[in-house]
């Protein structure tokens, strides 16, 4: 049985995306090659997935969807072959499934249409620090990542359990609303951006309107 | 009534002189790299400038209008490149105001916008996803009103 992943980041191998991917590389102890839909044309790449009995796509969420590349090789993919089959992780910096639900419907609509066997779509939310953050805060991602490759490499399919701790909440419940509210309010969420733009030297113009009309008459 | 186009359908209507359009169909966009220079290195701006015409026009413009098609089911590649290339107009920090996450505004005002689509679908389910994905993008996009209009024959719409 074959299979093969497909980066789907815009950032290739320098993201989050990547990450996940080593993880549940790492999980699976296979060696599964890896694609990057980045460095490809895309109507290359969709011929050769041709050639593989199950397809795995690990994408970041973008704007509610795939990244424009990735619907670039959606546009390229035919009607899968006998008993191919496709499964999707989708990597997103918001806390909350619910941001990647019109992505989750399209992949299942999606894959149907092609006639792939689905294997559904892992989520996970609050991931965009992933490559920023130290390692012990990291631990429980990388374990359930882990596994997941371990439930794939043992039984060709997703393990429920990790996909669910992965999904962790699907919507933000009022008080999560509140404290997230608060540390807005005090600047705790800011002190990253305000170090970036520092480190950049741009402290002044992190809140900048470069395209601001001049005048609204 | 500063209007823009952006459009990728050869049927656009013709536009009033000195509109500005965006010719999705002609004109190469480049993708988003996932850089986030718009956020950290350069605010406000794409690390691209393929895009600052349009980014000014948008900006400037009372009302945007979208022609577009259906692409598998969903919105293009190009348009899709499009709506990631958007996020430079917003700030990297995230209000939880409406109980949800949303990115914080960087502007004060954003253009209406009204979309015109046609092409076919392979489900009634497929077309309701497409319209709540394009209300959603532009809900999070900040954007005052929105319209959606289906330009199918009603035929092809009811089925």
């Amino acid at each position: 049985m074959s299979t093969l992943i497909i980066n789907g980041s815009p950032r290739g191998k320098n993201g989050n995306t990547e990450i996940f991917i080593r993880q549940f590389l790492s999980g699976a102890g296979e060696e599964y090659p890896v694609r990057y839909a980045v460095k490809e044309d895309p109507e290359t790449l969709a011929e050769m997935l041709r050639q593989y009995d199950t397809l795995l796509i690990f994408m970041p969420l973008y704007v509610h969807a795939m990244p424009g590349i990735v619907m670039k090789l959606f546009e390229q993919m035919r009607p899968c072959g006998e008993g191919q089959k496709i499964g999707f992780v989708v990597q997103a910096g918001f806390i909350e499934g619910a941001q990647a639900r019109f992505l989750v419907r399209y992949l299942d609509q999606f894959a149907g249409r092609l006639g792939y066997e689905n294997l559904g779509t892992v989520t996970n939310g609050d991931a965009a620090g992933t490559s920023m953050l130290p390692e012990f805060m990291n631990r429980k991602r990388f374990k359930h990542l882990n596994a997941l490759g371990a439930g794939f490499a043992g039984k060709g399919q997703f393990d429920r359990e990790a996909a669910a701790l992965l999904a962790g909440i699907y919507e933000l419940t009022p008080q999560k609303v509140k404290m997230l509210e608060a540390m807005n309010k005090i600047g705790v969420s800011h002190i990253m951006w305000k170090k970036f733009w520092r480190d950049n030297g741009q402290l002044e113009h992190g809140l900048d309107r470069p395209f601001q009309p001049d005048s609204f008459g | 009534m500063r209007t823009v186009i952006v459009s990728e359908r050869e049927d656009t209507p013709a536009a009033e002189k000195g509109t500005f359009i965006l010719d999705l169909s002609s004109r190469e966009v480049r993708d988003c790299t996932g850089c986030w220079s718009c956020w950290q290195r350069t605010p406000g701006r794409c690390a691209s400038h393929d895009l600052d015409d349009f980014y000014r026009a948008f900006m400037q413009a009372d009302k945007v209008i979208f022609y577009i098609g259906v692409s598998c089911d969903f919105v293009s590649g190009k348009l899709k490149t499009l709506f990631d290339r958007m996020i430079p107009h917003f700030l990297p920090y995230t209000t939880y105001r409406t109980g949800e996450s949303m990115h914080v505004t960087r502007y004060d005002h954003y253009p209406e916008i009204e979309v015109y689509y046609k092409g076919d679908f392979s489900s009634r389910e497929a077309r309701i996803l497409y319209e709540e994905y394009l209300g959603r993008v532009f809900y999070h996009f900040h954007i005052p009103k929105v319209l959606i209009h289906s330009e199918n024959e009603k035929k092809e719409r009811t089925a």
